[in-house]
């Protein structure tokens, strides 16, 4: 297609569907969006950003679970967190006190 | 007091509340790039139709020393205009008085002209310039924002609802503007969110700016809550009167009947605009406007979700709503928000009696996890409610593609279009060719000496047996197929035919989209 400012023949995308190739343009929302990725059992990242008041869980630790892992101070509340899939503790990423953000890595797993 | 006394005195008391909130807060919303909120009024309103009302109206709050407090007519202006000679209620809020907070006596003067545009049964524009709740009236201010969008929903589907967000419009307040038929942002000028940057940081930790969390370009391209973008003021006015040209001043009537004009075919041609190869795309709106009056097309959300297309035209002096698949942007593929987009527009069309016209060309639905994580089922169902439910006339144009759901979705017969009508070159399949070769003969192909070749001989029989418009056309799918020249004339047929159309609509309370 011409553009009609600069008469210049635009060139398009490669965009496949279905075993069928499209010339089209394709977004930068659509090229940046992320590839799926499966849950990683291995770590438990915080779900919100706030701070640690109280850790109950240390390396070696065997958890299973329910079983409680910290209070974390967030929304204005204090939240007991609990183990969501259990394990031994590998490494504790976080000391009490400490503000995480979110997705920061709280614990490892074995 | 003798009556010339009395004159005087109400002359003393307008001048004293058409002060606002005085020449320093003035002064600092001109400096800001912004008119007042009068002048808005008055921009947006023929010469000399503004009649203002309540503008003696004082709030009645007594804590934190409220009640020493005057806020000239409570921080918003209400009255009656016209725009291009129709009646319409309007209101602003103005910042210069007390930050345009919305108090109980504010939300009052505007939830009386709301009342007043639902009894007229005329348009209602609201201007949006607010700081937000006003603290010191407590959970009055709550009431009134409540009272407001208890009356958005009322009106919603029987007066046209147009916000204007000239300013701050944050926390609660933004629901009014999410409830109305269209959103106006201008640059650098319009800021919506619900929980500001300095919330976002105390809680959240992260750092963003007015700009960058809510400004006019987010939400005219990555949101999807602004409708109509500007880069000024004026801009955004003659915008708003543009739309009112296009729109009836109600359910019950239609459209503003415009002079017939013929479309600009030598600038928009559709030979010209269609590509031979199949494969390469084109912009789907220089085939609208090779088929609108005077090649004008009023497109709305034009930033987002772009791989839809949306908006106003005429053809023969009429009104009609357009959907068009865009094969420059993601070949034109349906996915979460372009189903959005198009499903709230066909509603929109369908309550204010405007014909919907739908240009099809689409490989079908997106793919992808992240499509079906983010709900495109629950979000596509909603284009083919909306076009299941609208009983204005259908007009639907298959210009090239349309596979699968992505067929059935645009308006075809079998949601009730009125008039299907497909070009030559249309292709109206299951699925592409190249897919569905590789699935029918799949263990052919699979067993082949050469399987590419026999691959490609058989993609070319597909190609050649279901790649067009006959075989939906034999179903009677396809209700005509046309020469593309001939499709302004077939379509401004269809509309004199369909000009009574009625549908017996099944009595409910209410319908349960998807939303």
């Amino acid at each position: 297609m011409k553009d009609k400012n600069t008469d210049q023949i635009e060139k398009f995308d490669e965009f496949h569907l279905e075993n069928s190739l499209y010339y089209t343009r394709i977004p930068d929302s659509y090229k940046k969006r992320q590839a799926y990725k499966p849950l990683d059992e291995k770590v438990l990242k915080a779900f919100i950003p706030g701070t640690i008041r109280a850790m109950k869980v240390k390396v070696g630790d065997i958890v299973e679970v329910g079983d409680k892992l910290m209070v974390l101070d967030a929304m204005k509340m204090d939240n007991d967190v609990k183990v969501l899939y259990g394990g031994i503790i590998k490494s504790v990423n976080v000391k009490e006190g400490e503000m995480v953000k979110k997705n920061q890595i709280i614990v490892e797993f074995e | 007091m003798s009556l010339k006394q009395k004159s005087l005195d109400l002359k003393k008391r307008m001048r004293e509340a058409l002060s606002g909130g005085g020449s320093k807060a003035i002064e600092k919303q001109k400096a800001g790039g912004k008119l007042t909120a009068r002048e808005r009024i008055l921009a947006i309103l023929d010469a000399k139709s503004f009649h203002e009302y309540d503008l003696f109206v004082e709030h009645a709050a007594k804590d934190f020393d409220m009640d020493k407090k005057y806020l000239a007519g409570d921080g918003v202006i209400t009255g009656t205009g016209s725009v291009f000679g129709h009646p319409v209620c309007i209101y602003a809020q103005d910042f210069t008085v007390a930050g345009g907070s919305l108090g109980y006596a504010h939300a009052k003067k505007i939830t009386k002209i709301m009342d007043q545009a639902m009894k007229m049964k005329v348009p209602l524009i609201g201007i949006n310039d607010s700081g937000g709740a006003r603290i010191q009236e407590g959970v009055n201010s709550l009431a009134g924002y409540g009272e407001i969008f208890y009356r958005n929903t009322q009106a919603s589907g029987v007066i046209p609802q147009i916000s204007v967000i000239l300013g701050p419009c944050a926390g609660g307040a933004v629901y009014s503007p999410a409830l109305t038929d269209f959103v106006f942002v201008v640059d650098k000028i319009s800021k919506m969110f619900i929980t500001g940057p300095e919330v976002i940081k105390t809680v959240l930790g992260e750092d963003i700016s007015m700009e960058a969390l809510g400004g006019a370009r987010v939400h005219a391209e990555k949101t999807g809550n602004a409708h109509f973008y500007a880069g000024s003021e004026q801009e955004c006015f003659d915008q708003i009167k543009q739309l009112c040209t296009y729109i009836p001043w109600n359910n019950t009537k239609k459209a503003d009947r415009f002079p017939k004009k013929p479309p600009r075919t030598r600038q928009y041609k559709i030979d010209d605009i269609m590509p031979s190869d199949q494969r390469q795309p084109y912009d789907v709106r220089d085939i609208i406007k090779s088929l609108a009056d005077d090649s004008d097309f009023f497109e709305i959300q034009a930033l987002w979700a772009t791989n839809i297309v949306i908006g106003f035209a005429r053809l023969d002096g009429q009104t009609v709503g357009i959907v068009g698949n865009q094969p420059i942007v993601l070949a034109g593929v349906l996915d979460v928000d372009s189903s959005d987009k198009a499903a709230r527009f066909i509603r929109y069309c369908d309550a204010f009696n405007i014909p919907l016209l739908t240009l099809v060309d689409l490989p079908g639905y997106l793919p992808g996890v992240d499509q079906e994580h983010a709900g495109v089922i629950r979000h596509g169902a909603k284009i083919l409610y909306a076009y299941s439910e609208a009983t204005v006339p259908k007009l639907t144009v298959i210009m090239r593609k349309a596979y699968g759901g992505g067929y059935i979705a645009m308006c075809s017969h079998h949601l009730h279009a009125d008039f299907v009508f497909a070009w030559p070159m249309a292709e109206i399949a299951v699925m592409g060719p190249e897919g569905a070769a590789n699935i029918i003969f799949r263990s052919e192909i699979k067993n082949a000496e050469d399987p590419d070749k026999v691959r490609k001989e058989k993609i070319e029989e597909y190609k050649q047996k279901f790649a067009n418009p006959y075989v939906a056309a034999a179903y009677g799918y396809v209700d005509a197929v046309i020469e593309p020249t001939e499709t302004r004339k077939m379509l401004i047929h269809a509309l004199t035919i369909s000009a009574s159309k009625s549908v017996d609509v099944v009595i409910k309370k209410h319908g349960v989209p998807p939303f």
